[in-house]
């Protein structure tokens, strides 16, 4: 039997272990750029790092109970978590220690590599992230190696679910990861059991590269010329935030069809995703972008006029609602009130039959420290917060130092914006509420546009249910 | 002279102030215009009542183009223009004995015996000491009154707030909302959710809500974008409105008006509040003139300077909220529905100060009041009004028209049988045009097909009230030499007299309103 650390030791041993072995590096470059700036010695992170890699030497036999504990007890438990009441019920993401031996020995490093992306919303957008888990799948069935006593259909989807487990502490997944892993996982079930291994991996290995083409690029190809046609010369269009499909379809439109035309990208707190639409699209020719808050949604839809608004979605649900990028519905409300009309495109992969019929019994909890921060957006890991909170930790054996250190940060704050709420978690009625996502009515949508073609959100459990049988 | 040089250079460096935003915030403008107000009084000479108001009404003047859209100033001076032409007019008819009582009325308006009023004209110079005595010390009051105001909108919290509720509140920035809650929480246990009003007013968000947690109230910060979100949770929405106008809407916080559309939708009650200061007695016709746009490096910060240049990006920093998303505006003198406002106005404003000549010295209501005797020469007014062009002023007039003709009918001055009445609809379509535009188009040529709708809905509703025949006209040449008929141009969004056969009381209803009613 083999050992669990030897997995991704094991076959293509030298492009994982240096991806892990990098990563780890720049973990440490990191880590060590922080300590000196903050006046700490690195020396006791190379002691920790030591003391680690020897208790990594006697890992635990893997049974799934086991392992399950072991990702769970490299948590970390936030005793400040502060959620208004109303929301109490939502999952944060729980942080965990990736360095910590348990977790390095069941979780591949390329999902260690994904998990720290995607908790840094360094990848964001649903597609993006079911995207690169795939590709990231990819590798970690490529590593992998079937157990003596174990069929690889058996093993190998318990092995992806530690995987995804760990994915899951990052940030909850997506409704398109979610039917992404379901589909996966189904295929996997369905191998021949007389395959040989590497057979049968290649096998799911193609399906998978298969599975992003269809679902992803080819859909993408598909809704953009749908939706292309309402797109003329001189439009005004209206978005929201920043989707893939809609990037594609803008530039489509500009490029490949010469069309030029106006957008009002809409954006908001604390993600700003539409400045990354914002920064790709400035660059075509034939757009004028047009940047604006959520603020002054009101005034842009009464002095400019705008001809269609364009959403992107997370997900569809069951019962016609969007569930999107917190935000989404206002803007939905506010052109159909002002009579334009609201067209969502969406993959049918992000269909989802979940039924809902507020934002508030299902969402995701985003960091209340994203929201009252009030420079430049910028997220770090949670492995690099913990080392920064332990090396505050440490600090006040050199008070001198540090208070000058501490000085002049302070200094720093006051000349930029006076941080009001600094230690805003001390004030116990205070709350942020940071949720992610929110629903909107399917009263707004004029229509839903997918590769399938396009219909009303009414429609959408419809083609769940064909889609299902097809599958 | 020297007195004029004086008062000159005072109200020169309070233009100054207003102009580089160093005096901001109604209260604040409210409170400095009448302390100005005063100096000028005091230091300033005049040999008749009438050069008296000439002179308020020539610094007014001055102080709203200074900025026009702080619109406490043009408050504050209206209300000391009441103040004086009340003194001159108990003056005037204590010593004329003449008994008519002053109504803002339009209806007086009508009535030929009424119509020239001795007005203190021929003032006499010997109460001149007194008036100014007595004018300072109103405008002592008033200050006082302005001072107070947080103090009488507070009683109605405990009214207002139940127990356990989640107010919203996208104004953060707003002293009176502050005051308000904080004056609740004495009384009531219940959760604020405060949007951050971003970039603006994020500062003033974060240390309201830290005062708020402060006195133990459960305080949420939200972003902006997730009041569609929660609004399904929220009992009430509070806003603090910058200036309230006479149909009803107001001007706030960029973004509230998302926040009230959002409100509306999910049928949550919305609260204004506001000091009786910042009611102003004009009518919103131009919108995109109130909103003052500001500095747009907020939105895109120096970090992002690579997409400078390459977007176009704007940061304004009001809305403006229809009265139709407002359910209640509590002031210092109590709660009343946006419908109502208007009557709040003319209370505490003069008909002479809020119409016509103050803004617009062209065609005084005067003017139009003697045109009016008789329903030919109305006709008149309105193409004087409609050729001078400014959309603005000719909405103000037409308001007044619509109040005149409305009046001639119900009292039976127009004569049903032998006048015939002719409507011509300016319209504003709903939404997805810009107002400007649609507006002088349509007064410029009204001809357009979009009018058509609007034209029937009226002639059905004034033919069903009045039987009188309905002419639709288009501003035709044709027409013009047709001079026995009358010409009423529908403003939507504009108010009307109505007269309430039941209770016998004169009441204001939109346009829109009025439409619908019949």
């Amino acid at each position: 039997m083999s050992e669990p650390t030897s997995v991704p030791v094991s076959t293509p041993a030298d492009k994982q272990l240096s991806n892990k072995e990098l990563k780890e590096l720049k973990k440490k470059e990191k880590a060590a750029k922080r300590a000196a700036a903050k006046g700490g010695s690195s020396g006791s992170e190379s002691a920790s790092t030591k003391q680690k890699e020897s208790k990594d030497s006697n890992g635990k036999p893997p049974t799934a109970t086991h392992i399950k504990k072991q990702l769970n007890s490299a948590k970390i438990i936030e005793s400040d978590r502060k959620v208004p009441t109303m929301f109490g019920h939502l999952e944060t993401r729980e942080q965990r220690i990736s360095s910590s031996p348990q977790i390095a020995s069941i979780v591949h490093p390329k999902i260690l590599a994904l998990t720290l992306k995607i908790s840094t919303y360094k990848i964001v957008g649903s597609t993006a992230r079911c995207q690169a888990m795939l590709e990231a799948f990819k590798d970690v069935i490529l590593s992998y190696q079937t157990p003596d006593n174990a069929s690889l259909q058996r093993n190998l989807t318990s092995h992806l679910s530690h995987q995804i487990e760990y994915l899951k502490t990052g940030r909850p997944l997506s409704i398109s990861m979610g039917n992404a892993i379901r589909w996966l996982k189904q295929r996997i079930s369905i191998i021949p059991i007389d395959l040989s291994d590497e057979v049968a991996k290649n096998q799911v290995i193609e399906e998978i590269d298969l599975y992003i083409q269809e679902k992803i690029l080819y859909s993408d190809k598909v809704i953009t010329q749908f939706a292309s046609t309402h797109i003329h010369d001189g439009s005004k269009l209206l978005t929201y935030g920043h989707s893939e499909v809609l990037k594609k379809l803008f530039k489509y439109c500009a490029v490949e069809e010469n069309k030029s035309f106006d957008i009002y990208i809409i954006d908001s707190k604390p993600l700003f995703e539409g400045k990354k639409l914002a920064r790709e699209l400035s660059a075509v020719p034939n757009i004028k972008c047009h940047y604006n808050l959520i603020n002054s949604l009101s005034t842009i839809l009464e002095r400019s006029d705008i001809d269609f608004c364009f959403l992107g979605a997370h997900s569809m649900l069951s019962n016609g609602r969007l569930y999107s990028r917190v935000g989404t519905a206002m803007i939905a409300m506010a052109s159909k009130n002002k009579n334009i009309p609201v067209l969502v495109c969406c993959e049918s992969m992000k269909f989802s039959d979940k039924v809902q019929l507020d934002s508030v019994t299902l969402n995701e909890l985003g960091d209340s420290e994203d929201v009252i921060n009030t420079k430049p957006f910028v997220k770090t890991g949670s492995n690099l917060n913990q080392f920064l909170i332990s090396l505050q930790n440490k600090e006040p054996k050199k008070p001198q130092q540090q208070g000058t250190k501490k000085e002049k940060k302070e200094l720093q704050l006051a000349d930029s914006e006076s941080p009001v709420l600094n230690n805003w978690k001390e004030l116990k009625p205070l709350n942020i509420l940071n949720v992610l996502y929110d629903l909107t009515p399917p009263e707004y949508i004029q229509k839903v546009i997918t590769e399938l073609g396009a219909l009303p959100p009414s429609s959408v459990p419809v083609i769940l249910r064909e889609y299902k049988t097809n599958a | 002279m020297s007195s004029t040089q004086k008062y000159e250079v005072l109200v020169d460096s309070f233009i100054s102030k207003l102009k580089r935003r160093q005096i901001t915030g109604s209260y604040n403008v409210a409170t400095a215009t009448c302390r100005l107000l005063m100096r000028v009084i005091s230091s300033s000479r005049w040999s008749s009542t009438e050069e008296f108001i000439n002179l308020i009404r020539g610094v007014g003047c001055k102080l709203i183009d200074a900025q026009p859209r702080e619109f406490a100033t043009g408050n504050i001076v209206r209300r000391v223009l009441a103040i004086i032409r009340d003194e001159v007019s108990e003056d005037s008819i204590t010593q004329s004995a003449n008994n008519a009582p002053y109504n803002t009325s339009m209806f007086q308006l009508l009535s030929t015996t009424h119509t020239t009023k001795p007005q203190g004209t021929q003032a006499t110079k010997q109460p001149n000491q007194d008036l100014r005595s007595v004018v300072i010390q109103g405008i002592r009051e008033l200050i006082d009154e302005i001072a107070s105001v947080h103090e009488n909108i507070e009683l109605m919290t405990v009214d207002l707030i139940h127990e356990n509720e989640v107010l919203l509140t996208p104004t953060p920035g707003s002293q009176t909302v502050l005051n308000f809650l904080l004056k609740a929480s004495l009384k009531r246990k219940f959760t604020v959710l405060i949007t951050e009003c971003y970039p603006n007013d994020i500062n003033e968000c974060h240390s309201f809500a830290k005062k708020l947690a402060e006195m133990n109230i459960e305080t949420v910060i939200i972003p902006d974008s997730t009041v569609f979100a929660v609004m399904s949770r929220v009992g009430k929405v509070l806003i603090g409105a910058r200036s309230v106008f006479a149909n009803g809407g107001c001007v706030t916080a960029a973004g509230v008006a998302t926040v009230c559309e959002c409100a509306k939708e999910h049928r949550t009650p919305v609260f204004a509040v506001a000091g009786l200061y910042k009611f102003s007695p004009t009518y919103p016709f131009d919108r995109d003139s109130l909103i003052e746009v500001g500095n747009s490096g907020k939105v895109l910060p120096y970090e992002d300077s690579d997409l400078v240049g390459k977007c176009e990006v704007t940061n304004p920093l009001f809305d403006y909220v229809v009265p139709e998303h407002i359910d209640i505006y509590i002031t210092n003198i109590g709660g009343f529905s946006p419908n109502f406002i208007y009557r709040i106005v003319l209370d505490n404003y003069k008909a002479e100060d809020t119409l016509g000549d103050f803004l617009w010295p062209a065609v005084t209501v005067k003017e139009i009041r003697s045109r009016a005797k008789v329903d030919e020469q109305l006709w008149v007014a309105v193409t004087a009004v409609v050729a001078l062009g400014n959309v603005d002023h000719v909405l103000n007039v037409l308001c007044l028209l619509w109040d005149i003709l409305l009046g001639l009918y119900l009292t039976k001055i127009l004569n049903p049988d032998t006048s015939s009445v002719v409507i011509s609809g300016i319209v504003r379509p709903r939404g997805r045009r810009n107002t400007k535009r649609a507006l002088l188009l349509s007064v410029l040529d009204t001809k357009a097909s979009e009018q058509n709708n609007l034209t029937s809905a009226v002639s059905q509703c004034w033919q069903l009230r009045t039987q009188v025949p309905f002419v639709p006209v288009f501003r035709d040449e044709a027409v013009v030499d047709d001079i026995g008929k009358l010409v009423i141009l529908v403003v939507p969004g504009t108010s009307a007299l109505l007269f309430d056969g039941q209770d016998h009381k004169l009441r204001r209803v939109l346009v829109d309103e009025f439409i619908h009613l019949v």
